[in-house]
């Protein structure tokens, strides 16, 4: 195709070579390409994703995909996708022509549409709603301590929104291209491995649809943003001010309880509540999503529980007016509600009830009377929600039921159990409901109470008992003191992480510095231990030197610790900002989308790359580069599997709990496969052998333990400095002896000398790889070392060998090895390139 | 159908021993079934059937010095080692027995193991997607399940 000829400085790139079809975005390729400059232009060919299909992003997800190998998981061999089949796909292909392992990477597929579109639609409703206010025009002014607004949209777009109509194309072009995944779900003719990167395609729309939430509610709505925060302030802001728990909701005063994924009728409650000087005389507390945002804006709110444990809080009395909209994970609220005669305001279009009207039309005396006259109603627009809430929750506290059980009422109950154990094969922690029954029967509730601390309290149980038996309501009956006493502080959720906080996490563990690297927690509760493990992984993990960050249910659950010899909760033991040892709550589950924004401000710094449709040259950074690990440690649910997807694209692993074995797809890496683990040298082009690093991209747990170690296994990257590569090995190291008693099999791969080796263990480490792994150690040095195919060599052929020189630039993409040294001219031998990828320069 | 009686399952792994690999999961540690843990249920089955056993969660401390050979390793990773490098200390298995996983991470094990070995699920869930496993059944017949099995291993 002819394209416009663009000049930068002495070099000319036509951009139909540099975007695949630049009609339409002319403009916006130029911009990137002015920006990029004439150095870099001519250092490699650019490949701009401007307004990114799946495939247009391929160069990247084919080197993820050949280095990864995908597990599928879904035990489904039968397609029912269209109106051919069923078609049996355990011997041969579908009638479409689909094989069984694209069949299963459908199913991940379709997962990920799922999440992607409550994500846009949710991105959606707040967008129209802050343009019907402020329209078009309104700026985008996230702040002067952000730079960068917005990077989830430029690295698919390819340009920074500066207004709201700019963020309006970028959402736009999201929802298009869920429209083109949704119709791979049905088509038998892709591969599994088209459909993967499909998959991770919709992880990247999603993050994209949450940075538009998290923006509007930054932008407009003024939730906490760092962006707009002295960065001398970090340190302790947003100040811990927002209770968390069970027990911090004070049920002597009606309290209105918000629950999914918008918080718009509460940000009118507490407008109207402000209004009306209401603030000591009603409680507004939330659960899950809207639970993380109203602390953002109103300092008073409450944090209940995660969004997983909702039904906790209906059934442990709390609420007397349930404000729902749209939830991540849906259960019958009504039904739930009508148990403690608590009145339901379904909020939206799309927080459909069953038998619940919409009458939004009514005028609020009117629907003051229906809501008293009835359990639930449906009211479509935030104003008119929020007022409603306010205006019934006295009248509603007066017709409230008694919520728990007594210890005579769980006793009776108990003895009508048969102990068939139905509960217990669909518990997902598998706790033995039948033994604390038969206890109770025996007037011991303790065995109960016990369960109260694992119990995710889906209610499969309950579902499933044949005689009916309210089990939920018999563990929270016997847990009413453990419910009494939950209570805790926490920060409340402050947006992004600034490019000044990245600048000194650059020099605290990717320059130098003695961090093993930064973690990201993430998820929606439902653990597979107790709640606690969260804060104790936080603390060990902050203890030894990380920055980690939260986002999304799994704050509140982190906040759930007391360090009795400080006198601190979490929250203010560890400093609030993105530092060594920092511990920061980003917001409620659309803030994970700052999580991809802060890495790409890691490779900006690194780099001076600016993060614009150039996927594969920041991601080749950051994956090569950057110590960041996400942890997922709660529930495996739609969303979370389409961010993992995400993440891994971007360049970040992904650790997640035993909920992870249901994940579709896991990406791991065959660290014996030394043809996987090469690099190129970015000046030369040779074929380098590094360590298998980050071994995996998904990859799913079993116990905290596990996701320690693994998470430092991950911190490792071929192309990271000596201190931080001492730093992540020990973590490694110290974690596996720790908690398995033993070394790692593998952690003499990540070894390049002596110096890489703690001194506390150094000797032992030393005697270790002379023992085990055939080295010659003299005294407190290396002198030869085994290379991967076996050869000792002195340490001069090994590092000549194995792994990149420090600091050299490589890559991992063909294309990026530098074509033409500025000052100099260096060729790279391209049938080296098209051995290692099966991808040629060209 | 997947879901077979304890005696046959004993038959069934008694003609494979020696080719088989026990996997140990977390739940091994944290369950008890009367007094008894689970781990020692899977000891005892790995020494009857002269079986390494894969230790993953943290269940290697538990196992350490009681079997034959055990290693800690990491869930997810098995079906990978089995189906592209199998470099373990102990030889690459016909048959892996699970013992001690959640029924959806059994599920998922299973299915990723599928083509590449056998596996029998000894949880007190049917699992489908494995080639063998035990009924749905109470916890109580559970125990007696795993205890006949073992058993019958002779």
């Amino acid at each position: 195709m002819e394209g416009k000829v663009v000049k930068v400085g002495g070099v000319e790139v036509n951009l139909a070579d540099a975007v695949r079809d630049p009609r339409g975005v002319e403009d916006i390729a130029e911009d990137i390409l002015q920006e990029m400059g004439e150095r870099r232009l001519r250092q490699w060919d650019p490949k701009l994703n401007i307004f990114a299909h799946a495939s247009d992003i391929a160069e990247w997800d084919h080197i993820l995909l050949n280095k990864y190998h995908t597990i599928f998981t879904s035990g489904k061999k039968s397609c029912e996708a269209c109106q051919q089949g069923p078609c049996d796909l355990s011997a041969k292909n579908g009638l479409c022509g689909v094989d069984l392992e694209a069949h299963q990477a459908r199913e991940g597929l379709k997962e990920a549409c799922r999440a992607l579109a409550r994500q846009l639609t949710h991105a959606r409703d707040l967008l129209n709603y802050a343009i019907k206010i402020y329209g078009k025009e309104k700026e985008i002014d996230l702040g002067p301590y952000e730079e960068y607004p917005m990077t989830n949209v430029s690295m698919l777009c390819g340009f920074y929104p500066k207004n709201l109509a700019d963020v309006e194309r970028a959402l736009s072009y999201a929802e298009a291209q869920l429209a083109e995944l949704l119709y791979a779900v049905n088509n038998g003719n892709e591969s599994a491995k088209d459909l993967v990167e499909k998959t991770m395609h919709a992880g990247s729309l999603t993050f994209l649809a949450m940075e538009v939430a998290e923006t509007i509610k930054m932008c407009i709505f003024d939730f906490y943003n760092a962006g707009k925060v002295e960065p001398t302030e970090y340190k302790d802001w947003p100040k811990m001010q927002t209770p968390v728990g069970l027990g911090v909701v004070d049920t002597s005063k009606p309290v209105i309880c918000f629950m999914g994924n918008d918080f718009l009728p509460a940000w009118h409650a507490v407008r109207i509540i402000k209004e009306r000087g209401l603030e000591d005389e009603i409680e507004v507390c939330g659960v899950g999503a809207a639970g993380h945002d109203i602390p953002r804006f109103y300092e008073k709110a409450k944090v209940v529980t995660s969004a997983t444990k909702a039904r906790l809080a209906i059934r442990a009395g709390i609420p007397d007016v349930i404000v729902v909209s749209e939830m991540c994970l849906p259960f019958d609220v009504v039904e739930e509600a009508k148990k403690i005669g608590a009145k339901v305001i379904a909020y939206g279009y799309k927080a459909d009830f069953k038998g619940v009207e919409d009458k939004t039309e009514l005028p609020m005396e009117e629907l003051v009377k229906y809501l008293e006259e009835n359990d639930a109603v449906q009211v479509t627009i935030p104003e008119k929600a929020g007022e409603l809430a306010v205006e019934i929750v006295k009248k509603a506290k007066e017709g409230k039921k008694a919520a728990l059980l007594s210890e005579a009422e769980i006793k009776e109950k108990a003895a009508a159990c048969k102990a068939c154990d139905s509960c217990f094969n669909v518990c997902p922690n598998r706790l033995m409901i039948s033994r604390a029954m038969k206890a109770a029967k025996e007037g011991n509730l303790e065995k109960l109470s016990e369960i109260y601390d694992e119990c995710v309290f889906c209610a499969k149980c309950e579902h499933v008992c044949p005689n009916g038996l309210p089990i939920i309501d018999m563990i929270i009956g016997a847990s009413i003191e453990k419910i009494k006493n939950d209570k805790y502080m926490m920060r409340p959720g402050r947006g992004l992480i600034s490019h000044i906080e990245w600048r000194d996490l650059t020099f605290g563990f990717v320059l130098g510095g003695n961090g093993p690297g930064m973690v990201y927690i993430i998820g929606c509760g439902k653990y597979p231990g107790a709640e606690k493990d969260i804060a104790e992984i936080v603390r060990y993990l902050v203890d030894r030197n990380c920055c980690v960050a939260v986002a999304g249910c799994v704050a509140a659950d982190a906040a759930k610790y007391f360090d009795e010899e400080e006198r601190k909760y979490i929250f203010e033991k560890y400093l609030a900002a993105g530092l060594l040892r920092g511990f920061m709550n980003l917001g409620g589950c659309t803030a994970i989308s700052h999580i991809p924004p802060a890495t790409y401000k890691g490779t900006m710094i690194g780099s001076g790359y600016t993060p614009k449709a150039n996927w594969s040259q920041i991601v080749d950074y950051q994956y090569t580069r950057l110590p960041l690990v996400v942890l997922i440690w709660g529930a495996a649910t739609e969303e979370m599997f389409t961010v993992a997807m995400g993440f891994a694209r971007s360049g970040v692993s992904v650790v997640v709990g035993p909920e992870g074995f249901k994940f579709k797809t896991w990406l791991l890496g065959n660290k014996h496969d030394r043809s996987k683990w090469q690099m190129f040298d970015g000046i030369t082009g040779r074929i380098r052998e590094v360590e298998p690093c980050p071994v995996h991209m998904i990859i799913p747990v079993e116990t905290k333990e596990e996701a320690i170690t693994m998470i430092a296994k991950l911190f490792h990257r071929p192309l990271a400095l000596r201190d931080p590569r001492l730093a992540s090995l020990e973590a490694y190291n110290e974690a596996h002896k720790n908690f398995f008693g033993e070394y790692s099999d593998d952690w003499h791969l990540y070894v390049r000398s002596e110096h890489e080796i703690h001194v506390m263990r150094r000797m032992e480490m030393l005697r270790l790889l002379e023992r085990e792994h055939g080295w010659v150690i003299e005294g407190p040095r290396v002198k030869k070392a085994r290379l991967r195919d076996g050869r000792l060599v002195d340490m001069r052929d090994y590092v000549e060998n194995y792994g990149i020189q420090l600091g050299r630039y490589s890559t991992v993409v063909p294309r990026l090895v530098i074509k033409e040294m500025v000052g100099g001219a260096v060729a790279a031998p391209s049938e080296e390139i098209t051995k290692m990828h099966g991808v040629s320069k060209e | 159908m997947a879901a077979k009686e304890p005696l046959d399952i004993a038959k069934y792994l008694k003609e494979r021993k020696g080719k088989v690999l026990v996997m140990s999961g977390w739940l091994c540690e944290k369950l008890e079934l009367d007094g008894r843990r689970l781990i020692d249920y899977a000891v005892e089955l790995a020494n009857k059937l002269d079986a390494a056993v894969a230790a993953t969660g943290n269940t290697v401390n538990a196992v350490r010095g009681k079997v034959k050979a055990t290693k800690k390793m990491w869930a997810a990773e098995i079906p990978l080692y089995l189906k592209y490098d199998w470099k373990e200390p102990f030889e690459r298995p016909e048959v892996v027995v699970l013992i001690g996983y959640t029924p959806d991470a059994a599920r998922a094990l299973a299915t990723a193991m599928a083509g590449l070995v056998e596996t029998v699920v000894l949880d007190s869930v049917e699992i489908p997607e494995a080639t063998i496993s035990l009924n749905t059944m109470t916890i109580d017949k559970w125990k007696e399940s795993l205890e006949e099995i073992i058993r019958n291993l002779g």
